[in-house]
């Protein structure tokens, strides 16, 4: 294994182009620790059976030894933002309901009546108690049994045996996440190193500025594979590769047994090593002026100064520490330059990715879609600093639902955005369909080392959960 | 900038002219929209520089009369009216007005309906 992991090339850099932990050397601010930590897992060179993503026996054993057993995200605390205000967490058929059942305390239930099994909360809706639509009964918002219309015809129903049936449910950072597993250890063993990565980026004190649902015909897993990796940026976004870093993109596993974290950093503001020794970085530093923009309509675009005294990725940090300060009503002065422009993606095992910084601040979940293995569901939010200076906080978007041959086009509020989400999904129906159709001795993904380790090692810890 | 006439659609300048020779093409942002400017003798066509089959690049595409081939997966286009040539996609360019003011050219790609997630506070 050591000599193995000794012909991993960790990232290819160029002259116009270095790698992300040279480029936190030349940092304008304080670098957080977390961006400075690196994580390695010496996984083995395997190779990833396609019939994974396709076969209905292996989404149901997900169900069963995955879904049933991990903690996952559901949902933001600010989706539920006042007390009875209740959302679905829904997973492939499993669901769940998550309610605000006080202040600030949160609880997760079974989302199925106890009566004839209906689903009780098919959106986000918000009362005193829990209603079934069907035959009105009734569950307070601790799970206890509040009424049964026409009780003398239910003489064996007893109420504390009819509870609503809860499942583990608790925060972090603004996240709340639930268990179906009794026997749980707590959150706080699969956060891993989360809490003290996000500790400056404070994710609490942010809200959903814009919440997409889109319907993908692929795996789950397929789906989210391809968020994991910069490995497809020179083909599927080559128009991006003038001010991105994708094969110089750092990545990094942290696991312990208990949490399986891994994450990626790719560089803005300068260009793809794939461009060259020569590449121009005031050309790099020009489109990621343009490229933040485009999500500031109305906000002129500026340009690469080659006499100011910082170098052009500080140039780009300091305009959106000025703009994104004036915007909120916050300080961004000590924030570092890394944090306000580069993308920099955490994920949690099974199935959720949250991003760190400014640059790029995403939220990922991945879902199976019923019990169909050839279709996913990705939600995709972006969060937004809570405005300073007392104002109040702003209310979280509602969800945009986006159908199977509907485009990301289709929500212009977000931006360059868009086009990006496009070209990923174009890719990922075709892979679906390709994975189904391979050559039965050739039926199996083959990994890069390095760039797509992280999807090696999200396989080796699903092994290990199925396994189990 | 947009025109202050409402009657004049939402034109933008984009760039001389004389920057665009004939056979050149140059690609703009247009509000949210990256739009591809083709000149092809004394006409010039823009359209949104994403081509309707896989949404990649089309700047770069050889031009051969109006028709533009995409360089990632070959699909072709009229540029004056958008179709599709081949049976690569069934959908067509989006195409934008284009006028030339003053010699700058100017392109209307629609109202643009973008919110700013950092400037809707007053901070």
């Amino acid at each position: 294994m050591a000599g193995d992991e000794l012909k991993v090339v960790r990232g290819f850099s160029s002259k116009a182009s270095p790698l992300p932990q040279d480029l936190l050397k030349a940092d304008t601010r304080e670098v957080p620790a977390g961006l400075l930590a690196t994580g390695t897992y010496p996984s083995a060179d395997k190779t990833i059976a396609l019939n994974r993503y396709c076969s209905p026996e292996f989404a149901q054993l997900e169900k069963e030894k995955l879904w049933k057993k991990v903690w996952q995200f559901a949902c933001r605390e600010e989706d539920i933002p006042n007390v009875g205000d209740r959302i679905p967490y829904t997973v492939g058929d499993l669901s769940f309901m998550i309610v605000r059942s006080g202040p600030s305390s949160f609880r997760a239930f079974y989302n199925t009546c106890l009566h004839r099994g209906t689903r009780l909360c098919d959106g986000m809706s918000s009362g005193e108690s829990v209603r079934c639509p069907f035959h009105a009964w009734e569950w307070n918002l601790d799970g206890s049994l509040k009424n049964i219309p026409s009780r003398w015809d239910f003489p064996k129903v007893d109420s504390e045996k009819y509870r609503l049936p809860d499942v583990k449910c608790e925060t972090w950072g603004g996240f709340i996440f639930v268990n179906p597993d009794p026997d749980a250890a707590p959150l706080s063993k699969a956060l891993g190193v989360l809490p003290e990565h996000f500790a400056s980026f404070n994710p609490a004190e942010r809200f959903t500025a814009f919440h997409i649902r889109k319907k993908v015909r692929a795996n789950w897993k397929i789906t989210m594979e391809a968020f994991l990796e910069s490995y497809h940026v020179v083909e599927t976004h080559t128009e991006s590769l003038g001010f991105t870093g994708d094969a110089s993109t750092q990545y990094d596993v942290w696991d312990d047994g208990a949490s399986h974290i891994s994450r990626l950093i790719t560089p803005s503001a300068i260009p793809s090593p794939h461009l060259g020794d020569h590449a121009s970085v005031a050309d790099a530093v020009n489109q990621a002026f343009q490229a933040f923009a485009l999500a500031m309509p109305g906000v002129p675009v500026p340009q690469y100064d080659p006499a100011s005294r910082l170098n052009g990725r500080a140039q780009v940090a300091e305009w959106r520490r000025q703009m994104m300060g004036a915007g909120l009503g916050r300080d961004f002065s000590n924030v570092s330059d890394a944090t306000m422009i580069d993308s920099i993606q955490y994920y949690m095992f099974p199935n959720f990715c949250p991003w760190f910084g400014e640059g790029l601040p995403l939220v990922y979940q991945f879902l199976p879609h019923g019990d169909n293995p050839n279709e996913s569901i990705m939600s995709v939010r972006l969060t937004v600093p809570v405005p300073g200076g007392g104002a109040p906080r702003p209310p979280s978007a509602p969800i945009r639902e986006i159908d199977f041959d509907e485009r990301f086009d289709a929500v212009p509020e977000i931006g360059l955005l868009a086009i990006i989400f496009d070209q990923d999904m174009g890719n990922l129906p075709r892979v679906q369909a390709g994975l189904r159709g391979a050559e039965p001795g050739h039926a199996f993904a083959t990994l890069g080392r390095y760039q797509e380790q992280r999807i090696r090692h999200f396989h080796d810890v699903l092994d290990r959960t199925l396994e189990a | 900038m947009p025109g202050s006439d409402p009657a004049d659609g939402d034109f933008v300048d984009t760039i001389a002219l004389a920057a665009l020779e004939a056979g050149a093409q140059h690609s703009v942002y247009v509000g949210m929209r990256r739009v591809l400017l083709c000149r092809v003798d004394t006409d010039v066509f823009a359209f949104r520089d994403a081509c309707p089959h896989a949404l990649q690049p089309l700047k770069g595409g050889a031009i051969t009369g109006t028709t533009i081939r995409c360089p990632k997966h070959g699909a072709c286009f009229d540029m004056k009216t958008g179709m599709p040539q081949n049976g690569i996609t069934k959908a067509s360019l989006e195409l934008y007005a284009v006028r030339i003011r003053d010699g700058i050219v100017q392109v209307d790609a629609g109202p643009d309906k973008r919110p700013n997630p950092y400037q809707q506070f007053g901070g």
